[in-house]
């Protein structure tokens, strides 16, 4: 299935780039971060971030369904 | 103070809108609002809250005026550095608008004076730009059951919201429980802040603060603006109350204001007695010479790095360091340095975390260096 993944903050400059495509098996929100994480560094465990698929935060258990736009968020606190 | 001009001039294209009238003027003079972090945030809020006619804004801030916050911190003028954010922001506001009484929190917000400062307010701005003072802000102003508007900054992003559980709608904690590790997240003076950026998450929050006051359209409760301002996108993610909420959950675990919630972790098992994570950059550039398999760890990002460095380094930008542990040598000296010796300590403990344990900080960073050791380096 394809997946929208778009990236905030840190995780965006983490990745080098906003938003990408991605195939997958299928699986959940969270099994998909950490696949993206270890394959691009990310470097922030899942317990320090937030989900959200389509538009609403979700739990990582969340299962994906094909044409999600899942959004990865850590904290930011700058002011 | 100069010419005061009468109210019913001043406020005549604000009164005249729907949903404002002379009922909705008299709402805004009785507002008490309280802004907290008198920064890049604090101050575009602060002048149109105060053009507003905001009867009473409370400044809430501990920090002076220092030469990098004038890029984006508009209130003050190129002459006010060293001088106190609130008392600065206070003068220009009043000759802004004579009429709203500006009450002037010097010391800031603490865990001591929180509640007492927040219960003589209606809704609080979360304008700080730490996480210790953003956590206890949303505990203190839900526990005083009054809304606390967020807005934060990373870089050319920014989010704001609506918290308030006391009306049903989520709080921080309900986004994120629990205060992040200080390594896991940069602040401004790590990660780098666009200025005009500021301006609009800071005067999204004096929109929803004037809102809030009159009643008036949708609050941005329950859901987070964020706003890419280098590529021109919005975002809005709804948020629901979280029943597991340590704050406002169905079994809080958080019921008054405990100081040792608002703490980063600062003394950790990590840093053992007898083997400090700080060094001193007279020692540290003596062991560099002296132990030539120790390794310098520069953790800043690469537009610093562009300005100056000390040679022979590694460099991994702080962010990217809990990913890259393994392109360190085990078991050699690994000296780290950053900017001020903030983000540096930060990596030195989590490195120790990591089973490093002669990871050290060079304390005071760079700038230190450029002072003691090597005065050549270009400073920023
Ligand atoms: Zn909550």
């Amino acid at each position: 299935m394809n997946i929208t993944v778009l990236y905030f903050a840190q995780l965006k400059q983490n990745r080098g780039l906003a938003e990408e495509s991605v195939e997958t098996d299928g699986g959940t929100v969270g099994g998909l971060y950490q696949s993206l994480a270890e394959q691009h560094s990310l470097g922030l465990p899942i317990e320090q971030i937030r989900t959200a698929r389509n538009e609403v935060f979700c739990r990582p258990e969340t299962p994906l369904e094909d044409g999600d736009i899942i959004a990865f968020m850590p904290p930011m606190s700058g002011g | 103070m100069g010419t005061s001009v009468e109210d019913n001039r001043r406020y005549r294209r604000q009164v005249i809108l729907p949903g404002v009238g002379p009922m909705g003027q008299e709402k805004l003079r009785r507002a008490r609002v309280l802004i907290v972090g008198m920064g890049g945030l604090g101050c575009p809020a602060a002048q149109y809250l105060a053009a507003a006619g905001i009867g009473t804004l409370g400044l809430a801030d501990h920090d002076e005026v220092s030469p990098t916050n004038l890029h984006r911190q508009i209130l003050y003028p190129d002459h006010s550095v060293g001088t106190a954010k609130v008392a600065s922001s206070a003068r220009h506001l009043r000759e802004l608008n004579p009429s709203t009484t500006l009450v002037e929190h010097k010391d800031g917000i603490t865990p001591g004076n929180a509640m007492d400062i927040l219960s003589g307010y209606d809704l609080v701005l979360d304008c700080t730009d730490n996480f210790p003072a953003r956590y206890l802000l949303n505990d203190a102003a839900a526990l005083c059951r009054i809304p606390c508007i967020h807005g934060s900054i990373f870089q050319y992003e920014g989010q704001v919201t609506l918290f308030h559980p006391a009306a049903g709608f989520p709080c921080y904690r309900c986004l994120f429980p629990e205060m992040p590790s200080p390594e896991a997240v940069p602040n401004c003076a790590e990660a780098g802040v666009f200025g005009s950026l500021c301006g609009i998450i800071g005067s999204w929050q004096a929109n929803e603060a004037i809102k809030w006051i009159l009643r008036l359209g949708e609050p941005l409760a329950g859901r987070l603006k964020v706003i890419d301002s280098r590529e021109g996108r919005d975002q809005l993610l709804q948020l629901q109350r979280n029943p597991e909420c340590p704050l406002c959950g169905d079994n809080p675990r958080i019921t008054e204001i405990n100081p040792a919630e608002y703490r980063f972790a600062e003394c950790r098992p990590a840093e053992a007695a007898g083997n400090p994570v700080d060094i001193d950059v007279v020692e540290a550039a003596a062991l560099l010479e002296e132990d030539p398999s120790a390794v310098l760890l520069d953790v800043r990002e690469p537009h610093e790095l562009a300005i100056c460095s000390i040679g022979q380094s590694l460099d991994i930008p702080l962010g990217e360091l809990p990913g890259r542990v393994s392109e360190l040598p085990p078991g050699q000296r690994i000296l780290v340095i950053c900017q001020h010796g903030h983000r540096s300590r930060n990596a030195a403990i989590m490195l120790r975390e990591r089973g490093f344990a002669n990871a050290r900080s060079i304390a005071g960073g760079i700038v230190e260096w450029s002072r003691q050791i090597d005065g050549s380096l270009p400073m920023y």
